[in-house]
């Protein structure tokens, strides 16, 4: 009967950890004016703070399946409210441990901006910023 | 006390195909972990090392877009401590990258740390790519 009892606490307990984060942690990574060089380009809305993120696993936290890109973090931003670019740009990569995997997340957030393509040479370096809300 | 022995004997079957599961799914993790170690390699992560507009500062304003381009910088470490070839640089991955098509400067960068721990030693590399871009002049 305790033998019984050991087998199933055993298995309630390998399944419990499966489901139960085990520990993360939160480390940052960069903090940039923007992602796209803007000294030459007119920005012409503001569409506010945005957050994107990519993420891979890793199987027993040793070997990592692909890697956490920052780019595809980006468009994820990006998707979300539109733009062509961020800035004031911060980055943090979020890692977390479960009991047979662990998952590496990279964060992006900052102001998701749009550009004038059609810039004349005469407003160059003047920036007018609309917000939208 | 017919229907107590059933109860019980019910209770022992499930038991028993609880701690059957229990034991494959230790087997399974054994066998993953040793294929992964026979392989020699006993670790390997990526972690984001860094996002910049541009690698070197701007010389002007005017530029043309070449294309993107990736370079790296790549170390080995004996045994894990013992370095044998020179550090990791940044400044030769980007200059790998701008060289690659003859450009001048390196804008969009985007830049990874990749760690690989093997039997003999550990490799590390960095990685960076961007777009590279050539001033008007």
């Amino acid at each position: 009967m305790i033998y019984r009892n050991k087998n199933r606490v055993l298995f309630l307990f390998l399944i419990a950890a499966l489901l139960l984060e085990h520990a993360c942690i939160t480390s940052p990574v960069a903090v940039t004016s923007s992602t796209t060089p803007v000294h030459d380009k007119k920005i012409i809305m503001n569409y506010g703070p945005v957050q994107g993120s990519h993420r891979v696993w890793s199987v027993f936290g040793l070997w990592m399946v692909g890697r956490p890109d920052i780019e595809l973090a980006i468009q994820d931003a990006l998707k979300k409210k539109g733009g062509d670019a961020l800035v004031n740009v911060s980055c943090y990569e979020k890692t977390s441990w479960f009991f047979f995997v662990s998952e590496n997340k990279v964060v992006v957030e900052g102001e998701a901006v749009s550009f004038d393509t059609g810039v004349s040479e005469k407003d160059k370096g003047k920036q007018t910023i609309k917000t939208k809300k | 006390m017919q229907t107590m022995q059933i109860k019980d004997a019910m209770r022992y079957s499930v038991n028993k195909q609880a701690g059957k599961q229990t034991w494959g799914l230790l087997v399974i993790v054994i066998s993953l972990l040793s294929v992964g170690l026979c392989s020699g390699c006993l670790y390997k992560g990526v972690r984001v090392a860094g996002i910049e507009s541009h690698a070197k500062v701007f010389e002007g304003n005017k530029y043309r877009i070449l294309g993107d381009a990736e370079g790296s910088s790549s170390s080995f470490n004996l045994l894990w401590l013992l370095p044998v070839t020179p550090r990791i640089d940044y400044d030769r991955a980007v200059g790998e990258a701008v060289n690659s098509l003859r450009g001048d400067n390196l804008i969009n960068v985007r830049t990874w740390f990749e760690r690989q721990i093997w039997i003999i030693g550990m490799v590390e590399i960095l990685h960076v790519k961007g777009t590279v871009i050539q001033y008007e002049r």
